[in-house]
Formats: C-alpha cells, sequence, structure tokens
C-alpha cells in the first residue's frame, strides 16, 4: 500500500506541473497589455511600468514561469492588486468559509443522496423510485443561482424565518479558533452563535448540494440494482438474513465503489459551484474572492485562487482512488 | 421468394445476412426512443424550443429590448404576461428571444468542444503510445480544473462578453468528448474490418475519418445532447455573474443577475427566467438520457 501511495504521489507531480502552466498562462492570455487591462485606462505609464516591474511582465517567460513556480513552493501566493495584502493570508482566511459550506453541502448530498438512491433501488418501480428519481432528474437541471434566489425569496422574504446572507448575523459574538464557525461555537460552548451559524449554513448548503445530492442518488440506484442481482445476495437471501442487514451489509457496502468516485468528482464541482453560490448568499469564501477579483481585474488573486482550487481537487480525487483501493479487496496494490 | 443479393460474402457459419442495408440499430434505438416518455417529454420540450426560437417575432408580445420606465415592475398581468423588468421591460417576450440566444450558446460551444474533443480522443485513440500518452496527459491537466472556476477563468482573461463565454464553456467541455470518443475508438480499431481497411492500403487518416469516427457516431451524439444542457447551464451561470451576455441581450442568466435586486418586491423578474433555463436543460437532459438508453445495445430485448 505504501508503495502504492508513493507511486500516485509521484504521479502527480507531471500534472501539478501542467496545472502551474495553464494557471501560469492565464495571464498571457490577457488580450493587449495586462498591466493596462488591471490598472485600468486612468492609469500613467508610470504606474503601468511599476506593475510590469511588480509582476516582472518585462522577463522573458521562462524566467517568469521559474520564479512563479519558485514564489509558489516557497508558499508565497503572491499579492493581490487591490487590497495589497498577500494572497495566501487572504486565501487561508477565507478557506475555512468555503470548506464548512462545501462540507456541509456534502453531507446534504451524500445521505440524502445515498438513502434515497437505495430505497429507491430496493422499491424498484414503486411511487417512492419514481418520484425520487424524477426529483433527481430535476436537481440536475437546476440552475443553482435560480434555487438560491428563490429560496431567499420564499424563506427570507416571504416567511422571514432563514437569513439571506452572510455566515452570522451582524453582532453575534464567536471567539474563532478555526474559522469553521459551527466547530468555533461548540469548542467554546457558545450555543446561540451555533445556532446562527447553522441557520446561515441551510440555504447555501441545499443551494450548493442539490446537483451533487441528485447524481448521487442516481448513481446509488443503478449500482444497487446492478448489485442486487447478484448470487450472493439471492445466497444471503436464501439463508434466512434480515432484509435490512442484506441491503446495508451485502449489498450497499459493494454498490458504493462507483458511487465513492462521484463523490470524489463532485467535490470539484462544488467548489466551483461555490462561486455561484457564494456570490448570491454573499458567503465570504473563496468562490466570492475568485468572483471579486474577477470583477476588479485582480489576476494575481485568479490565478492563485484556481492554482490552489485545482490542488485541492486533485488531492482529493487522488483520495479517493486510494480508498477505492482500499474498500475493494479484488484491486491489488501494484 | 426472391433473394436480396447479399454484400458481403457468407462467413461460413450457415447463416446468411437477410438484409443489404445496416441501419438496425438505428432503427431499434428510434423504435426504443418512442416508447420512452421521458425522453419524448424531453424531444417536445426540445421541439418547442426550436419553434419559439423561429417564431420569436410572431409570439413576442412586445419588442425585448424597448423601455418603458413608467411600467417598470408591473405583475404579470394580461397586458405583460410575465410582467416587466425593472426597465419596463415585458419578460415574457425578453424570455421568447432568449430561446435564440439559448440555442446559439448550445450550439456553439457543444461545438468547439465536440471539434476539438473529437480529433483529440480519435488520434488519441487511434494512433496510441506516445500521442496516446501526450493527449490523456493534457486532458488530465484540463478536468484538475473544476469546470465552472475554469470557465470563469478564460473569461476573466479574456474579456466579458457572450461570446467568450461560449468559448470558454465550449473549451471546458473538451475533456468529456475527447475521453467518450477515445474509448470507442479503442475498441472499434479492433474490428476485423478496420484490418481490411489496412490491408488494401488505405491511409491512416482515411480509415480514421471513413471508417473509425462514423461508429462513434452513437456515444457523440448523447454525450453532444447532454452537454447542450451542461452548456446552458453554465453560459447562463456566466451571464448571472456579468461574464457572459451584456445588457441589453435577452439572455436568460443575465436577466436573472438584473432582477436580483427585486427579488423582495418583483420576484417574477428572477422566476421566470430561471424557469426558463430549468425547462429547457431539463428537456436536453431527459431527451439523452433517453438516446443512451436508446443506442446502448445491452438493453436490446
Amino acid at each position: 500500500m505504501l508503495k502504492y501511495i508513493s507511486k500516485r504521489l509521484l504521479m502527480l507531480i507531471p500534472v501539478l506541473i501542467g496545472v502551474s502552466i495553464i494557471t501560469f498562462s492565464l495571464i498571457h492570455l490577457i488580450p493587449g497589455d495586462p498591466a493596462r487591462s488591471m490598472l485600468g485606462e486612468k492609469a500613467t505609464e508610470a504606474q503601468l511600468e511599476s506593475l510590469r516591474q511588480e509582476l516582472g511582465l518585462n522577463d522573458p517567460y521562462i524566467v517568469q514561469y521559474g520564479r512563479f513556480v519558485g514564489d509558489i513552493l516557497q508558499g508565497d501566493l503572491g499579492q493581490s492588486i487591490q487590497s495589497k495584502e498577500s494572497i495566501g493570508y487572504e486565501l487561508l482566511h477565507k478557506l475555512p468559509a468555503t470548506m464548512e459550506l462545501t462540507l456541509f453541502a456534502m453531507l446534504l448530498a451524500v445521505t440524502i443522496g445515498i438513502l434515497a438512491g437505495v430505497i429507491a433501488a430496493v422499491k424498484q418501480y414503486s411511487w417512492f423510485d419514481n418520484i425520487s428519481m424524477t426529483g433527481a432528474l430535476f436537481g440536475v437541471s437546476l440552475p443553482i443561482f435560480w434555487l438560491g434566489l428563490m429560496m431567499i425569496w420564499f424563506f427570507s422574504v416571504k416567511l422571514n424565518i432563514l437569513p439571506p446572507s452572510g455566515r452570522l448575523t451582524p453582532g453575534t459574538e464567536i471567539n474563532t479558533i478555526t474559522n469553521f464557525y459551527l466547530l468555533d461555537s461548540l469548542l467554546t460552548g457558545n450555543f446561540r452563535a451555533f445556532k446562527d451559524a447553522f441557520l446561515h449554513l441551510i440555504m447555501p448548503g441545499i443551494a450548493l448540494g442539490t446537483i451533487p445530492m441528485a447524481i448521487i442518488a442516481r448513481m446509488t440506484r443503478s449500482s444497487m440494482l446492478e448489485v442486487m442481482k447478484q448470487d450472493y445476495i439471492r445466497t444471503a437471501d436464501a439463508k434466512g438474513l434480515k432484509t435490512r442487514l442484506i441491503i446495508f451489509r451485502h449489498a450497499l457496502k459493494n454498490a458504493f465503489l462507483p458511487v465513492l468516485t462521484v463523490i470524489g468528482l463532485q467535490f470539484g464541482l462544488l467548489l466551483g459551484g461555490a462561486v455561484l453560490t457564494e456570490t448570491i448568499f454573499s458567503w465570504p469564501g473563496i468562490g466570492r474572492y475568485v468572483y471579486l477579483a474577477v470583477l476588479g481585474r485582480d489576476y494575481p488573486v485568479v490565478q492563485s485562487t484556481i492554482l490552489v482550487v485545482a490542488t485541492i481537487f486533485v488531492l482529493v480525487n487522488l483520495l479517493t482512488d486510494l480508498l477505492y483501493k482500499y474498500f475493494d479487496p479484488r484491486i491489488r496494490y501494484e | 421468394m426472391a433473394r436480396t443479393p447479399e454484400p458481403l460474402p457468407s462467413t461460413g457459419s450457415g447463416e446468411t445476412l437477410k438484409k443489404s442495408k445496416p441501419i438496425p440499430l438505428w432503427y431499434e434505438a428510434g423504435l426504443r426512443l418512442i416508447k420512452s416518455k421521458t425522453a419524448l417529454v424531453g424531444v417536445i420540450i426540445i421541439v418547442l424550443l426550436v419553434l419559439t426560437a423561429i417564431l420569436a417575432p410572431v409570439i413576442a408580445t412586445h419588442n425585448p429590448t424597448d423601455q418603458d420606465i413608467v411600467n417598470r415592475y408591473q405583475a404579470p398581468s394580461s397586458a405583460y404576461l410575465l410582467g416587466t423588468d425593472e426597465l419596463g421591460r415585458d419578460i415574457f417576450s425578453r424570455i421568447v428571444y432568449g430561446t435564440r440566444i439559448s440555442i446559439q450558446i448550445g450550439v456553439i460551444a457543444v461545438g468547439i468542444s465536440l471539434v476539438i474533443g473529437v480529433f483529440l480522443g480519435g488520434i488519441a485513440g487511434y494512433y496510441g503510445r506516445w500521442i496516446d500518452q501526450l493527449v490523456m496527459r493534457f486532458i488530465d491537466i484540463m478536468m484538475a480544473f473544476p469546470s465552472i472556476l475554469m470557465a470563469i477563468a478564460l473569461v476573466a482573461v479574456l474579456g466579458p462578453s457572450l461570446q467568450n463565454a461560449m468559448i470558454a464553456v465550449g473549451i471546458v467541455g473538451i475533456p468529456q468528448f475527447a475521453r467518450i470518443v477515445r474509448s470507442a475508438v479503442l475498441s472499434i480499431k479492433e474490428n476485423e474490418y478496420i484490418e481490411a481497411a489496412k490491408s488494401i492500403g488505405a491511409k491512416h487518416g482515411r480509415i480514421l475519418i471513413q471508417h473509425v469516427l462514423p461508429n462513434c457516431v452513437a456515444p457523440i451524439i448523447v454525450q453532444a445532447t447532454l452537454g447542450v444542457g451542461t452548456a446552458i447551464l453554465d453560459a447562463a451561470g456566466l451571464s448571472f455573474l456579468g461574464l457572459g451576455a451584456q445588457p441589453p441581450t435577452p439572455e436568460w442568466g443575465a436577466m436573472l443577475s438584473d432582477g436580483r435586486a427585486a427579488i423582495q418586491n418583483a420576484p417574477w423578474v428572477v422566476a421566470f427566467p430561471g424557469l426558463a433555463i430549468f425547462l429547457v436543460v431539463l428537456g436536453f437532459n431527459l431527451f439523452g438520457d433517453g438516446l443512451r438508453d436508446a443506442l446502448d445495445p445491452r438493453l436490446k430485448r
């Protein structure tokens, strides 16, 4: 297993080099002068030259790329043009908000998705199967930004039961330790803040989790149907095992592998979908950060954020693969 | 009964070919497609979409870009079927004209993914070895970026416009096509008729284009149909963020974005364009799913 992990880690290197080349090239795809594009029409030639010096845009590409990679390897993700802050520092502060939202959305998607998929498969062609699979089909076709806005209209404007934006009601006190608000409020025994943070999570979590939930439900159902046809399920049934035991111990355990892959892939979709969700709910995470950077033409921020997200995504996929191997004894570590 | 002449020599197994035209896959697929209710709903939605786009000037009750500030934020009524927006424009008419933009986005974005994806997947699968390695590693790298994020980054550097949004959405769709075509080509190139074509001296390019790719059409069509839905959804997302269609274009995502500020008092400004996106995407998903099931020979009864 260790040998396999180290081999997989080595295979990451070319992918990450490719990712860095693409991210680096982004800034050079800008039509015309990147410095002018970032500072706007009113910038003087002196200001432009100073920015070019700062970003090293006058050097040959290969030198620029070398510096780009060198800086990243030293943990320096550059400086934001708008805020003048270190991008690494800003990302580190915004990442927990996005992770909290993403994990909550994933939790919703996985629990409801798998449960719906299992029931739909066990009771194939029942009313539950029909309704949940129609729901899943609707789910993958929903524009999440629309779903988000309609939820705000219904739950915040009409019923006034859920907060429309942000992570906490202004004025709510919280001692931040990890910047995961649910965790922080629990650790400090601040249940008022916990409830408030949780209420703020509901709508963005649903908006972000709907598509993966639909995809996971469909995948679980078809994977379960495949497994339920196997002989060992009939054997287990013939032995007189309880149906519930057969479903969860024997069938789901084996049907889970393809679902696991889908979960890993959906994680990337969530990180991308976070841009839309965070924009709608004014969620102060990296999705909104990159959106504001795009609007403000803060290209170093766009570059670094995308690099970080792609790296996270690649690592999550690697983790999924490793778990896959762990769960499936038929696959050997070679 | 007169027998039709056989186009192929007998295989020697004693069986004879009954028909001269090898079209049963499509024929059967068509039958299965008609039987599927969900696919039929998809077809109906798509046909309605296309008809609306063609007949837009007839169906629309107002000019989609005419402003009428006095009548801004009117609720749905007989004068304004779906209400009016912040500039007093008729939302129904804007949605009707928006069908043209959605079709344009779907066709152009998927066209870009399809042409480049089929080319890359085709040469990777057919030539194998280092070409395959090179192409597939490149595809791996592209897939390391969450697609919507990559599209946002591309539009950010190219500049916000509908055209650039279509290009960006097209580019992020390339990996799916490349992977599907590659795996189809890998299995097709092992067939005897490919060997036969090689043995009579056909050139690689000719074999690939005339013999291999036509047999990959089924998965390509399925991916293209599903891809149109995804492309419309992603492009609407970009427009919603202000990175796609620019005002006063009646693009659905942009309409949603414009109406956002008024959601408290005029929810229809947001509700209906979103519903339009949802219906169209649903239509392509239903049809695409139906096509995939219909074209899957394993599901033959």
